[in-house]
C-alpha cells in the first residue's frame, strides 16, 4: 500500500478528486478533521432510525398487551389501555435500541474490533491527529501502485511511504 | 401596505364584535394577546442566550430577533381591553364566585393588577438593554432569569388563572418553551430567504431542539394530571376535549410535533429552503391554535370569526409595528455593532 501526506486540506481533496477520476482504489483518508465537501454515506443514521421505531412500537405493543391481555389488573378505576402510561417507557426503550443498535452497528461496518492494521506501521500516521491530510491507496497490485506514485508526482504531497501489506 | 390594511381591517371587525359580544371578543382578545406578547419576548430571550452562547445562528436571525422585540410597545395598549373584560374571563374576579375560591389572596383585581404592572416594567427594561446594550452579555444571566420568572407568573396569571383550580407546576415552561418556538419560527420566517444552506440546517436543528423540548413538557403536564386524577386538574383536560377541541388537540399534536419531528429529522430536509419555511409557518400557525385551545374552552367557547378578527388585527399590528420600529435609525445603528 502507499500512504502519502498533504499538508492541508485542498491537497488531499484534489488527490482524492484525480485518484477517484482514475478509478485506484480503495482509498482510505486519515485527517485531523472531517473532510468538507465528502457526501456522508453512512448508513448507521438510517440504522438507527429504524432500531429506535422497532424498539418504541414493541415497548409499546407490549406494555399494550401485558396491560390490557395479559395481565389486566384494574387499578385506581384507570382504563387498562392506559397509553399515556406507556410512553415514558416506549421513549426509553426505543433510545435504548437505537443507541445498541447504532453502537454495533458502528462495530459491524467498521469491522471493529481490529487490533492490527498495516497502516500502524508507519510513524508518520500519527501526524493524522495533528496536522497531517493522509490519503491510503490500500491495495498490492503492483501496476495500480505504479500507476499511483506517478499520479502523486503531480499531486505534491509532503511525503510517500510505501508499506508492506 | 397590505399589512397596514390587515389590521385596520382586523381591528375594525375586533371592535365590531365587542359590540356586538363582548365576552367573545375578550377571549379572543387575550388569546391573540398570549400570542402576540410571546413574540417579543421570546425573540428577547433568544437574543439574551445568544449574547452568551454566540453561534451562527444568531447572527443569521439578529435583524429578525430585533423586529420581534421592537414589537414590545404595544402591549401598553393591547392590555387595556383586558382591564375592562376582567369580570367577564376571570371567575376570581367576579365578587360572587371569589368569595369560594382559597387562593382569593393571589387572584384578585388589585394584585393582579400590581404584578401585571411589574411584568411590564421589566420586560421593557429588559427590551431596552437588549436593544440599546453596548455588552448585553453582562446583563443576559440576570435577565434571563428576570425574564423566566416574569414569564412564568404572567402565563399563570393569564391563562391558567381562567381555571382558578387548576394548577400545574410546569404550565409556566410550556408557556416559555412555546414563546421561545414561536420567536424562533417568526425569525425563520422573516429570514430564510437569505440563509444559506449551512445557516439554514443550523435553524432546522434548534427548531428540532425546541419542538422535542415543548413536545416533552406538555406531555408531562398531561401524563401527571392523568395518573393522580385530582378533582381539581382534570376538568381542564376534559374542557379542552370536547367538540371542537377534541380535533383540533390532535391536530396541535400532529402540527406541533409529529410533522415538524420527522420533517426536520434529515439533515438534507434541514438545508431545504422549502422545508424549514414550511415547518415554520406551521409551528406558527400550532401556535394560534393552541392559544385559542388554551383560552376558549376555559369560557365554553369554540372558535369564531371574531378570535380569528383578533389575531389577524393584533398579529398586523405587531409585525407592522415591529418592522417599522426595526427600521427607524435609532434602532438600525445600534443592531451593527451589539
Amino acid at each position: 500500500m502507499i500512504l502519502a501526506r498533504f499538508n492541508a486540506e485542498a491537497g488531499l481533496a484534489r488527490a482524492l478528486e484525480r485518484f477517484r477520476a482514475e478509478r485506484i482504489g480503495p482509498l482510505q483518508t486519515y485527517t485531523p478533521a472531517p473532510l468538507q465537501g465528502e457526501p456522508a454515506t453512512s448508513p448507521i443514521p438510517l440504522i438507527i432510525l429504524i432500531a429506535g421505531l422497532t424498539g418504541a412500537t414493541a415497548s409499546f405493543a407490549l406494555q399494550a398487551w401485558s396491560y390490557t391481555v395479559a395481565y389486566s389488573f384494574p387499578i385506581g378505576g384507570r382504563p387498562q389501555f392506559a397509553w399515556a402510561s406507556f410512553v415514558p417507557t416506549l421513549f426509553e426503550n426505543g433510545v435504548l435500541v437505537a443507541i445498541a443498535a447504532g453502537f454495533l452497528s458502528f462495530l459491524v461496518i467498521n469491522r471493529l474490533p481490529r487490533l492490527y492494521d498495516p497502516v500502524d506501521e508507519s510513524a508518520m500516521l500519527r501526524r493524522a491527529s495533528r496536522d497531517g491530510w493522509f490519503l491510503q491507496v490500500a491495495t498490492e497490485e503492483p501496476e495500480l501502485l505504479d500507476r499511483a506514485l506517478v499520479l502523486l508526482r503531480d499531486l505534491d504531497p509532503v511525503h510517500v511511504e510505501e508499506l508492506a501489506g | 401596505m397590505m399589512r397596514v390594511a390587515a389590521c385596520v381591517l382586523g381591528l375594525a371587525i375586533a371592535t365590531y364584535g365587542w359590540r356586538l359580544k363582548s365576552g367573545g371578543f375578550f377571549s379572543g382578545w387575550l388569546a391573540a394577546l398570549t400570542l402576540f406578547s410571546a413574540w417579543p419576548l421570546g425573540s428577547m430571550a433568544l437574543l439574551l442566550i445568544h449574547s452568551l452562547t454566540g453561534g451562527r445562528w444568531g447572527e443569521v436571525l439578529r435583524p429578525a430577533l430585533r423586529v420581534g422585540v421592537c414589537s414590545l410597545p404595544l402591549l401598553l395598549p393591547a392590555v387595556l381591553p383586558l382591564a375592562a373584560g376582567l369580570s367577564p374571563l376571570y371567575a376570581w374576579a367576579r365578587p360572587d364566585a371569589a368569595g369560594h375560591l382559597a387562593n382569593a389572596f393571589y387572584l384578585n383585581v388589585p394584585f393582579f393588577a400590581a404584578r401585571g404592572a411589574v411584568y411590564l416594567a421589566v420586560w421593557f427594561v429588559l427590551g431596552w438593554v437588549v436593544l440599546f446594550g453596548r455588552r448585553i452579555a453582562r446583563f443576559a444571566p440576570a435577565g434571563l432569569f428576570l425574564l423566566a420568572v416574569t414569564t412564568t407568573f404572567a402565563a399563570i396569571d393569564a391563562t391558567m388563572s381562567l381555571d382558578p383550580h387548576f394548577t400545574s407546576s410546569i404550565y409556566g415552561m410550556i408557556a416559555a418553551a412555546g414563546m421561545a418556538l414561536l420567536a424562533l419560527s417568526m425569525a425563520v420566517l422573516l429570514t430564510a430567504g437569505r440563509a444559506t444552506p449551512d445557516e439554514r440546517a443550523d435553524l432546522g436543528k434548534l427548531l428540532l431542539a425546541l419542538v422535542i423540548l415543548w413536545i416533552y413538557l406538555d406531555f408531562m403536564q398531561l401524563l401527571i394530571i392523568w395518573q393522580s386524577d385530582l378533582s381539581t386538574d382534570v376538568p381542564w383536560y376534559l374542557d379542552r376535549s370536547r367538540g371542537v377541541w377534541g380535533g383540533l388537540r390532535i391536530a396541535i399534536v400532529i402540527g406541533h410535533f409529529v410533522l415538524p419531528f420527522f420533517l426536520l429529522l434529515s439533515p438534507r430536509m434541514q438545508r431545504s429552503r422549502a422545508v424549514i419555511v414550511s415547518v415554520a409557518a406551521l409551528l406558527v400557525a400550532m401556535e394560534i391554535l393552541r392559544s385559542w385551545w388554551t383560552v376558549l374552552p376555559a369560557l365554553g367557547r369554540s372558535v369564531d370569526w371574531i378570535d380569528l378578527a383578533c389575531m389577524v388585527g393584533l398579529g398586523g399590528l405587531a409585525i407592522g409595528l415591529g418592522s417599522w420600529m426595526a427600521r427607524r435609525p435609532v434602532f438600525a445603528r445600534q443592531a451593527s455593532h451589539v
